[in-house]
């Protein structure tokens, strides 16, 4: 049996999205700019890179958001927020990420990539009118009132969108560097700044600390889009979102290859970027995102997760003559399908009730679902005691959990 | 209006060297300031722009990806990119 306790986005990547999905996507971004709840997300990423932290230093040093430890546990805080309003505007939709190391590696003309297609985020500024996007469902149209249009800082509308592909950088990064930015630990150090090495952060933010000193990484992607992506609004362009969603996923990933290298600083670093400082302007703390299936989604990259709730199983004092129920619940996590199947036992005096297998299939979002086998016992004579067990494999991956079971009889 | 009209002088008082230019409307003055800083204006106002330790000038609000060889360059990007300077027409000139 299958119960959904929740459903949560299924982060994908941009280029296995279905043209209903883009068209989804696109549909609740518009709706959300319409709505006035997108504008935020630009002052409020304006606002943060203007914050020093601490307050008495330059914010080209470190800011609430920026070059700094923060930087991750702050994006994907944003990111939460903003999948949420998406999702308000159009239930089940979800941020897809852009794999723009992909793109670089094996695409001719990176410009060519499904991201800038017309029913996606469109295309390339004109280089001869200012460099406005004239294509796509962010282009400019002085004629339509609600054409999108971006924001200064203060929040005042200041025109079209403006993309400059490949004309400031040349090239998008690398999957070598971003290799080698996964294998780089500790997750950041001191100076706890843009100068700090070795830090998994700083790399994957894209400073660089030895030449050549060119953006790097996250950096080098608002470089190479350019426009709208360089200034401190650059959530004005929305391909900023899958930008960051890409940077989340080789957060999480990294989580993943380096289990024993927790967010640093604890609490030695400076104010608003330990891992129990609040997150400007929100209450949030990193400590609060450092699964980001906490923050109700998962990528589709990622493998099910699958928690055993009932460790033992235990029929105690069932009536002679009588069948008792219980199940063996697994707490699973996925936006892929998931099978469980009982592999193993459960010995003589126990059966399986409805089958042997269970098979969670999140369609096209992801869940959190409850997967339950159900075995019985049935009470033979009082003073009877019963042993057994079974292993239940998950198909996909092999991971198999023994569950004991106990039972006795009375009168 | 020309895209472009570059001056370079010395103030009286100051002894300094400067740069000025017109760009896209907006007046850029760049000025040395102690300790190797510099000071900028955009349109009469100033605009903090940090020499990064590693690479290059940066501002960490209007460019903060961005780091440019010349405070020059950096000037000229910000007027290009950062929405308040498109919004805004330079004082003077007819919206």
């Amino acid at each position: 049996m299958i119960t959904i306790l929740r459903r949560i986005a299924c982060r994908r990547n941009v280029n296995s999205l279905t043209d209903q999905q883009k068209q989804a996507f696109v549909n609740a971004v518009l709706a959300l700019k319409a709505s006035g709840g997108y504008n935020q997300y630009v002052t409020t990423h304006a606002d943060a890179m203007d914050r020093p932290t601490p307050s008495d230093i330059d914010p080209s040093v470190r800011n609430a958001a920026h070059r700094g430890p923060c930087f991750l546990p702050w994006h994907r805080e944003l990111l939460r927020r903003f999948e949420q309003d998406l999702r308000n505007q159009v239930p089940g939709v979800a941020l897809p990420y852009w794999d723009w190391a992909s793109d670089q590696d094996n695409l001719p003309d990176p410009k060519t990539s499904p991201v800038w297609a017309g029913n996606f985020m469109g295309g390339d500024g004109d280089p001869n009118e200012n460099d406005l996007v004239k294509t796509g469902p962010f282009a400019f149209d002085p004629d339509n009132p609600n054409a999108w249009t971006v924001i200064d800082a203060d929040g005042n509308p200041a025109g079209g969108l403006r993309r400059q592909l490949g004309r400031v950088a040349p090239t998008l990064p690398t999957g070598a560097e971003v290799s080698s930015a996964l294998g780089r630990v500790p997750y950041d150090t001191d100076p706890w700044h843009r100068a700090s090495s070795p830090s998994f952060r700083n790399e994957l933010e894209g400073w660089p600390t030895e030449p050549p000193f060119e953006p790097r990484l996250h950096n080098r992607v608002h470089v190479w889009v350019g426009g709208d992506m360089l200034p401190g609004t650059s959530p004005n362009d929305p391909v900023f979102f899958l930008n960051h969603c890409m940077v989340d996923k080789l957060w999480a990933e990294w989580q993943t290859l380096h289990p024993d290298e927790g967010y640093r600083p604890t609490g030695e670093g400076p104010e608003g970027h330990n891992l129990n400082d609040a997150l400007y302007p929100w209450t949030t703390r990193p400590a609060d995102v450092l699964n980001h299936r906490d923050c109700h989604c998962v990528y589709d990259t990622d493998p099910a997760v699958i928690i055993l709730k009932t460790p033992d199983l235990r029929f105690a004092d069932v009536p002679a003559g009588e069948t008792a129920v219980r199940d063996a619940v697994f707490e699973v996590t996925t936006c892929r399908p998931v099978r469980l199947e009982v592999v193993g036992g459960p010995g003589p005096k126990f059966e399986t009730v409805d089958g042997t297998s269970v098979v969670v299939d999140p369609g096209e979002e992801g869940v959190v679902a409850e997967a339950s086998l159900k075995l019985s016992y049935t009470g033979t004579s009082a003073g009877d005691t019963a042993q057994g067990s079974i292993t239940v494999r998950h198909t996909e991956t092999g991971q198999e959990w023994s569950i004991p079971i106990t039972a006795n009889t009375i009168a | 209006m020309a895209l472009h009209e570059e001056t370079n002088g010395t103030h009286g008082a100051h002894g300094t060297e400067y740069q000025r230019e017109v760009y896209k409307g907006w007046e850029i003055i760049v000025e040395p300031s102690e300790h190797g800083e510099v000071h900028v204006t955009i349109g009469g106002k100033p605009v903090h722009i940090m020499r990064d330790q590693f690479s290059g000038l940066c501002h960490a609000h209007d460019l903060p990806y961005y780091e440019a060889e010349s405070v020059m360059d950096l000037a000229r990007s910000i007027v290009d990119n950062v929405p308040s300077y498109r919004r805004k027409k330079p004082e003077g000139e007819k919206a």
